[in-house]
């Protein structure tokens, strides 16, 4: 209790909201600006992290990895096109609720189910802190190198690309992070002779070139000098009705938050499925998101006006994104394994001050933990409000500024985050060679967070498979001795079969049709 | 680049992957006592799961065809880009933090946001000036001054 008094306080203090309202405006703001995200948000913050200390730039993450989903539903509610990757399914009913007039009634709906998803995943974590030190004790060297194993396999599976793609791209990974001195012997292996390449690939210079150059890169070049800022729908009569009366506004709002606590099922059913999955390392949430959608859909009474502009389709895509990201926070506070690329950059900042990924990242700073849980709490229901209450002025402000103007902002920040890292402007070196592995890989398939991450664990990955080991005194069964590393090998060999079953249905179903369609040639 | 080669431009992409795995792979192999081990173990795994990745995508490239060429225009001001990327990250390691940035932004904004000469040069004014004043003097980091020996720097 002594900790979670003194996050508070921390938390309350005046540079602590000052934070707090500043990463959430940030986030909003990079969250409605369609393909970006929370994460370069968090990237763009993260220059000022170095000169904060570990609570407030936790104060400042955090608030930035919970707001950015409630601004990019705004975005997918008004024009159609996702604000980021994780609000992909609310533009099925939300935009068609945008295009009958009922915009605000869909933004309240979005809010507010991300309000009460977002809490209620806060609730999840909050009562699973008691036994997360416990829960960390049941992994051992042997059981963490399973679990990352886990996150990998479970990443390259259910992402949108192939398979083999994702268990390469993390393979790629792991072996960048083999590059500096031997985390066993202290050797320095495949640096020639550089000694900048000793520590390794700094992780800062990776985030920034991975994500964000290549993200600019795309921005830059989908708008040309001249690009319409204007979207599609932003003149249409919906969006004059929605923005012009502040009469309609006020009750098409009450409606829709009346609307989401009305309809318990979904927002309880997506929080709780996208909960799960984003516990799940490095599945994130695009996966939580479409699942807790799906089930909900799947599981109404009455699923004729899902996609037609059905607001429990809004609840419960909303519900179920921001859930996913107490989910996430899970594996990260317990075991120091990122449940998200988000979560690995929080992680990131723990390593830039010190503190090594690992059960310790837990136990050892309960007080950050608060933190965390409380600005992601807080940083929630501040966005929402401030959605409801500015929101289509906001977007008319923000997407006033074409991508092409952003786009260089974000690099130069990024770059920026790099040199003041570590203050080696040799890193920027890291980051273009970064920037262009993830131009390759987005252009070619291979999953770029699956490179992050891998990266990002490799020397966690490598020190638990030599201690694992030597525990074991060089047989390989330790591996598989405890049943903790057991149901991990379980859930592996798990995940593989669901991936077969589901190709040998699809290619089934692909065979049937061409049948048909041969028999009916015939 | 020749038609041939842009449609096998992924499969090629699985190559090259699979070829650094199998080099880091390789390279390992002379590295003393247990710190080649991993990356050797990784390495051999990678480059097998590289090389299955291109041969699907071959069989998928000889079912399905590939993917419709950008136009050229695109191509270009793609190329242009990436050379932008180069010059800035060349830049701001010569030039330093301030003078870097508002050079690269100015031609940034010129080239690619279709601002005329002046507005280009104040935009990147102002974005050099806001890391100058937010990072450099509110903040007080020593911002990266330059590697190039230039007497205003």
């Amino acid at each position: 209790m002594d900790a979670l008094w003194s996050a508070a306080l921390i938390v309350a203090s005046p540079g602590g909201l000052t934070l707090l309202v500043a990463g959430s405006a940030l986030a909003l703001v990079m969250g409605i600006l369609p393909g970006l995200s929370s994460t370069e948000a968090m990237i763009i913050a993260l220059p000022f992290t170095f000169a904060l200390g570990l609570n407030d730039s936790m104060i400042l993450m955090s608030a930035i990895y919970a707001a950015a989903f409630v601004g990019g539903a705004l975005t997918s509610i008004l024009f159609g096109v996702p604000g980021s990757s994780t609000n992909l399914v609310t533009q099925l009913d939300g935009y068609p609720l945008h295009r009958q007039g009922r915009t605000l009634y869909a933004v309240a709906a979005a809010a507010g189910a991300s309000v009460v998803g977002g809490l209620l995943s806060l609730a999840l974590v909050v009562a699973l802190l008691p036994v997360m030190g416990p829960l960390s004790l049941l992994f051992g060297p042997a059981e963490w190198f399973a679990f990352v194993l886990l996150g990998l396999v479970v990443l390259a599976f259910s992402g949108s690309g192939s398979v083999l793609a994702g268990l390469v791209a993390a393979g790629l990974g792991l072996l960048m992070s083999t590059i500096g001195l031997s985390v066993i012997t202290g050797a320095p292996r495949f640096t020639f002779g550089v000694t900048d390449l000793w520590g390794g690939i700094p992780i800062v210079a990776a985030f920034v070139g991975i994500y964000p150059l290549a993200e600019a890169f795309g921005m830059a070049l989908r708008d040309g000098p001249g690009a319409a800022a204007a979207p599609p729908d932003a003149t249409g009569p919906a969006f004059g009705a929605a923005t012009g009366a502040g009469q309609i506004g006020a009750g098409q709002i009450g409606e829709g938050l009346r609307d989401t606590l009305r309809h318990v099922h979904a927002w309880s059913l997506g929080s709780l499925v996208a909960w799960i999955v984003g516990v799940i390392p490095g599945v994130g949430g695009v996966l939580a998101n479409f699942l807790g959608y799906a089930l909900v859909r799947e599981t109404a009474r009455d699923r004729s006006r899902f996609g037609q502009g059905d607001v429990r389709g809004v609840i419960a895509s909303e519900a179920a994104n921001n859930a996913s990201a107490g989910g996430a926070l899970v594996p990260t506070l317990a075991l120091g394994i990122p449940g998200s690329l988000n979560t690995a950059i929080l992680l990131g900042v723990f390593m830039i001050n010190g503190i090594e990924p690992g059960a310790n990242v837990f136990a050892g700073n309960l007080e950050v933990t608060w933190v965390i849980l409380i600005s992601s709490a807080v940083a929630t229901v501040l966005a929402s409000v401030v959605v409801l209450a500015a929101g289509w002025r906001l977007l008319a402000a923000i997407v006033a500024v074409p991508p092409v103007i952003v786009a260089p902002v974000v690099v130069f920040l990024g770059c920026l985050a790099v040199l003041l890292a570590r203050g080696n402007p040799f890193d920027l070196v890291f980051a273009g060679a970064m920037g262009a592995l993830g131009l390759a890989c987005k252009r070619y398939g291979f999953s770029r967070i699956s490179v992050v991450i891998a990266l990002m664990l490799g020397g966690l990955v490598e020190s638990s498979y030599f201690q694992a080991l030597a525990i074991g005194r060089g047989a390989h069964g330790v591996f598989f001795a405890s049943v903790t590393a057991q149901a991990i090998w379980a859930c592996i060999g798990l995940t593989v079969l669901l991936h077969l079953l589901r190709v040998r249905a699809a290619r089934r179903g692909r065979l049937e049709g061409l049948a048909r369609r041969g028999a009916d040639d015939v | 680049m020749s038609d041939r080669l842009q449609r096998y431009e992924a499969i090629l992409a699985a190559l090259a992957l699979a070829a650094v795995a199998a080099l880091f792979a390789y390279a390992a192999g002379g590295l003393r006592g247990d710190a080649g081990r991993f990356p050797q173990l990784v390495g051999g795994i990678t480059a097998a799961l590289a090389l299955a990745e291109a041969l699907a995508r071959a069989l998928a490239a000889r079912a399905y065809g590939a993917p419709p060429r950008s136009p050229r225009a695109v191509r270009w001001r793609a190329a242009l880009l990436l050379a932008w990327f180069a010059g800035t990250l060349a830049g701001l390691y010569l030039l330093g933090v301030v003078a870097g940035t508002a050079l690269c932004a100015a031609v940034y904004f010129r080239l690619f946001a279709g601002l005329r000469l002046l507005p280009a040069l104040a935009g990147g004014a102002t974005l050099a000036a806001f890391f100058y004043l937010g990072f450099g003097l509110m903040a007080g980091f020593r911002l990266h001054p330059g590697t190039l020996p230039l007497p205003w720097l």
